[in-house]
């Protein structure tokens, strides 16, 4: 594989908050890595392109979108299976996370297969839970979901909130992370609040990658924003 | 018979508060607390009929068009101040227009009233006719999705007693119109192709997957738009238009308050006294609005949602020199903020506001040079105000605009009837 890669799944259908961001930071933080990157952008009935990417990246979109997402998924999903076991890595926010999971249940019943990428499976529930959270010192942002989510053990989750300004998020258990896919429902602009991740994800990679000083400057800014967050919840 | 009550309450209470400049919703509320039925025993009694106005952008500016334009043939109109539409904030604009007994001297309503609590005023008193503006990304802190907007309007439209308008080129609205045509008269205003293409980014609907490619009865269309200018066409009649600011949003606004007119006026529309009223409205409060202050002009950007704040951008017609950005917790998550094309900046002079650094962060990743990080507003300001130029933009969240307001001097308050 040449350049790094990025396959943009379905850009305009799941694109509810900020989602493009992840695209950008990893855009952005790759040219400072020396790497040249390129965005495939493909979209319902649209076809894959022969290139195998080096990371696949699945944003959020409103119940419709993700089922008109899960739709168009079933004639791509064996391509993309056989690209992930063959070393792509997986970036889903939001209901990106449903189409890469075992699942999805909807309130009148209906089940949305997903790629079966995460063992977690997803239903949509009674409420949702919404505000700032925080998860470590380097990892914030906001979750605004109305998913449960059960899985097969917490070993495998990115992360569990310690702090909100809505108690019912405290102790929630967000996302998956196992070396080939990374997913959230900390929404929007993942990785470019949390540039750990980004890091992290690109280490998957590229493992060699040394981090360049002129980072800092997306580094620090993001620290002082999830600083704010911290402030503002009292963690 | 607790009328009387409840209005001498509430407008003793509004006067004390606008003289200390502040709580426009409180007298409202006070007097819903001492009589529940308040809004209906002022507002069932309007010989011409109440409507209203909802979507998800451009309620304020198309309410304005549209009273003006009914008042322009000769109406004596009542609407609520853009913002007054929750029941507490209508309330209080009424309150300043009954008489003691709880009676008000128009001849008919306009009322503009928010997404999700719109269907609890119409349960109270059923609008005749609803135009419904558009169904955008929106608040999704609050609404969660375009689709649960989309149900909260769709009840909206159950509890109407006679037609709806809506802006046919929005998908969403025109999808929910004709889930209703069996029952009420449901009409669309349409903007062209070429109309929608004056926008750099179009009209910025939620998406839709509906498939349906019928269209309403049409009953206005906008034919073109640039900048200050737009075409519409009403009953085979086209209207040249000044518009309050520039601006494809704008134009579909107006394009919409003269759809609305026409199914309200009969007979009785006048498509040169509409164009006359509609060019001569200023910018509602916030909206394209220009602020005077010590001999420099403060262009206001609302930065109220990606819609609004894209649609904001779009239309500038150049790009600006001094710029401000300015957010607070009136916007609990910016995440949108990454979806928004900014080419139309080429850079920031001051950033502050509680989000100073998400913003910061934003913009670092866009390759924007930002001048200051001054997260205390009061502090950035003053640095905004001390640079050079009399020309500067302001793009800031609602809150922060009606702090802005009040800090240059600005005291008429949104929902106040000012």
């Amino acid at each position: 594989m040449g350049n790094f890669v990025i396959l943009h799944l379905y850009p305009q259908t799941l694109k509810l908050n900020g989602e493009t961001g992840n695209v950008t930071a990893l855009s952005v933080r790759a040219a400072q890595y020396n790497l040249a990157c390129e965005v495939i952008q493909v979209e319902t009935q649209q076809s894959l392109s022969e290139t195998q990417p080096h990371l696949i990246f699945i944003g959020s979109g409103t119940l419709g979108a993700t089922k008109a997402a899960a739709k168009d998924l079933t004639s791509k999903a064996a391509k993309l299976i056989e690209w992930v076991s063959k070393g792509t890595k997986v970036l889903a926010v939001g209901s990106g996370f449903d189409l890469v999971s075992l699942g999805l249940e909807l309130p009148d019943g209906e089940f949305i297969q997903g790629l079966a990428l995460t063992d977690t499976k997803h239903k949509v529930g009674s409420s949702y839970k919404v505000g700032e959270v925080v998860l470590s010192d380097n990892f914030a942002g906001f979750i605004n979901s109305d998913r449960e989510i059960v899985r097969t053990s917490d070993s495998k989750a990115l992360g569990v909130v310690l702090a909100s300004d809505e108690p019912k998020l405290v102790g929630y258990v967000d996302g998956f992370k196992d070396g080939s896919v990374m997913a959230s429902n900390v929404q929007g602009p993942l990785l470019p609040m949390n540039p750990a991740l980004a890091d992290e994800l690109l280490g998957w990679i590229f493992p060699k990658l040394q981090k360049p000083t002129r980072l800092e400057i997306f580094d620090v800014l993001a620290a002082k924003a999830r600083n704010a967050i911290s402030e503002r919840i009292g963690y | 018979m607790l009328t009387p009550l409840a209005v001498l309450v509430g407008k003793a209470l509004r006067f004390v508060l606008r003289m200390r400049g502040g709580g426009s919703a409180v007298p409202g509320r006070i007097a819903l607390a001492i009589e529940p039925k308040f809004l209906q025993l002022t507002l069932g009694r309007l010989a011409s009929g109440i409507f209203f106005v909802s979507g998800s952008n451009g309620k304020s500016t198309t309410t304005a068009m549209l009273v003006k334009i009914l008042r322009e043939h000769g109406l004596q109109v009542l609407s609520n101040p853009a913002g007054g539409n929750l029941p507490q904030g209508l309330a209080s604009a009424l309150l300043a227009d009954v008489n003691w007994r709880g009676r008000l001297g128009h001849d008919v309503a306009i009322l503009e009233v928010d997404e999700a609590y719109g269907r609890q005023i119409a349960a109270k008193v059923a609008p005749n006719g609803l135009l419904l503006t558009n169904i955008q990304l929106d608040q999704l802190n609050r609404f969660h999705s375009p689709e649960d907007v989309f149900e909260y309007l769709d009840d909206l439209a159950t509890l109407t007693t006679d037609f709806l308008v809506v802006n046919g080129s929005d998908a969403n609205t025109e999808r929910l119109a004709k889930g209703h045509s069996s029952r009420l008269a449901t009409f669309g205003v349409y903007a062209s192709e070429a109309a929608q293409k004056s926008a750099a980014h179009g009209l910025l609907a939620a998406p839709s997957f509906d498939e349906d490619t019928t269209n309403l009865n049409v009953a206005a269309t906008l034919l073109d738009a640039s900048g200050r200018r737009a075409r519409v066409e009403v009953s085979g009649n086209q209207i040249d238009l000044e518009l309050p600011a520039p601006g494809l949003h704008y134009a579909v606004d107006a394009a919409l308050s003269i759809g609305m007119a026409r199914q309200i006026l009969g007979t009785k529309f006048n498509e040169h006294k509409s164009a006359k009223a509609v060019s001569e409205l200023s910018a509602v409060y916030g909206r394209g609005e220009v602020i005077e202050y010590r001999g420099q002009q403060i262009e206001i950007i609302m930065m109220k949602n990606l819609p609004s704040l894209q649609a904001n951008l779009d239309a500038l017609e150049e790009t600006p020199k001094t710029v401000w950005i300015s957010v607070d917790e009136g916007t609990p998550d910016p995440s949108w903020i990454y979806d928004i094309d900014l080419s139309k900046l080429s850079q920031i002079d001051v950033v502050s506001g509680t989000k100073t650094y998400q913003w910061a962060t934003r913009l670092a990743y866009e390759g924007l040079p930002v001048a200051q990080l001054i997260p205390n507003e009061a502090e950035a300001l003053e640095k905004f105000i001390s640079l050079p130029g009399v020309r500067k933009t302001a793009i800031v969240n609602y809150e922060q605009m009606m702090w802005l307001r009040k800090k240059l001097g600005l005291l008429d308050l949104e929902g106040g009837n000012g």
